[in-house]
């Protein structure tokens, strides 16, 4: 018995070997790297495009009307902010941080007091520039960077709702 | 459901700011501070108390289910400000244990249990929770360390997330 099942598995890894049976995985590979060359482009776009509408925002929300240095705001603790100087509307900066990051902040050395503008004082009501674009551009920039996605995984072959989770 | 979709903003805000009014009213270690309706203004700094504030709230976005009428996600600042007639007596300390004590009131189970009273438009909803005004937490941030420019004064404020039904 055991000399005949010896022989048996001799013959079949002879024949494993001799069959040639490859698997080729390559173009499942070259699928993957598209999709995920496709996915860090849409990241890309996207965060462009979060940039750019949160800095058009915030200049928006800063650049009220024009009123004299030393008197009070013709519209206190309203939207947008009211110019003297016009320094703080000049002072909205973007940057991008790395692929996936990137930040619209305020030049500090430029407008070193948007901070109370922002947060208010005792005297002086706040002002969310900055809190009030984001609230308001959030989901237009996550509906974009879905759209993105979608457009760019679509065109490299994959299925974006199984990254999407749609 | 007690919220009304036109006057969303200012019910939420008269509902967050009845539960905290509330609390001050009658728990340890609420009962040392004083809530304000919206943003502190300058005669409010007379009180002698840690200033808990409700700021308007912001929409963030829109939550649709096949069926059913769609609800809204609100984010809502509150902050506490120890400063005022006792020259921020507490210092920081106390200022970080007001908000320790509104990020647990909001990150725990216990918020739906409050009951209290509110009055939006004519009618007078007598000993209502949060959740019966169709009010559901979903988090809370903070406390975010706000700059300030008297010495004797400090500031935080800590964002509440909440789903809003009507």
């Amino acid at each position: 018995m055991y000399a005949r099942s010896g022989r048996y598995c001799e013959g079949f890894s002879k024949m494993a070997i001799s069959s040639d049976c490859k698997i080729d995985l390559s173009g499942w590979e070259n699928k993957s790297i598209r999709i995920k060359h496709a996915l860090s482009e849409a990241i890309k776009e996207a965060i462009d495009y979060g940039m750019d509408e949160l800095t058009r925002k915030v200049t928006q929300n800063l650049g009220g009307m024009k009123h004299p240095a030393n008197t009070p705001s013709p519209y206190p603790g309203k939207l947008p902010v009211t110019m003297i100087s016009g320094n703080l509307h000049q002072a909205v900066r973007f940057k991008r941080l790395d692929d996936t990051k990137g930040a619209v902040y305020v030049d500090k050395n430029k407008a070193p007091y948007a901070v109370h503008v922002h947060f208010g004082t005792k005297k002086m009501r706040p002002r969310r520039f900055m809190s009030d674009a984001v609230a308001e551009r959030r989901e237009a920039i996550i509906n974009r960077q879905r759209y993105l996605i979608k457009l760019k995984v679509r065109k490299a072959g994959g299925n974006p709702s199984e990254i999407l989770g749609l | 459901m007690a919220i009304r979709r036109k006057y969303s903003v200012s019910d939420v805000q008269k509902v967050i700011h009845a539960l905290i009014s509330k609390l001050i009213s009658a728990t340890s270690p609420w009962t040392s501070w004083q809530a304000v309706y919206g943003y502190p203004e300058g005669e409010v700094f007379n009180f002698s108390k840690l200033l808990v504030y409700v700021d308007t709230p912001i929409k963030t976005g829109t939550l649709t289910h096949q069926g059913g009428r769609p609800a809204v996600t609100m984010e809502i600042i509150l902050g506490v400000w120890n400063s005022g007639g006792d020259e921020g007596t507490g210092g920081v300390e106390e200022c970080d244990i007001a908000a320790g004590h509104l990020l647990d009131l909001f990150g725990d189970v216990d918020v739906y249990s409050t009951q209290f009273t509110v009055t939006l438009g004519a009618t007078t909803y007598t000993n209502k929770t949060l959740y019966d005004h169709g009010i559901i937490v979903t988090g809370s941030t903070g406390p975010r360390n706000i700059p300030v420019e008297d010495p004797l004064e400090y500031r935080r404020e800590v964002t509440v997330s909440l789903i809003v039904t009507f």
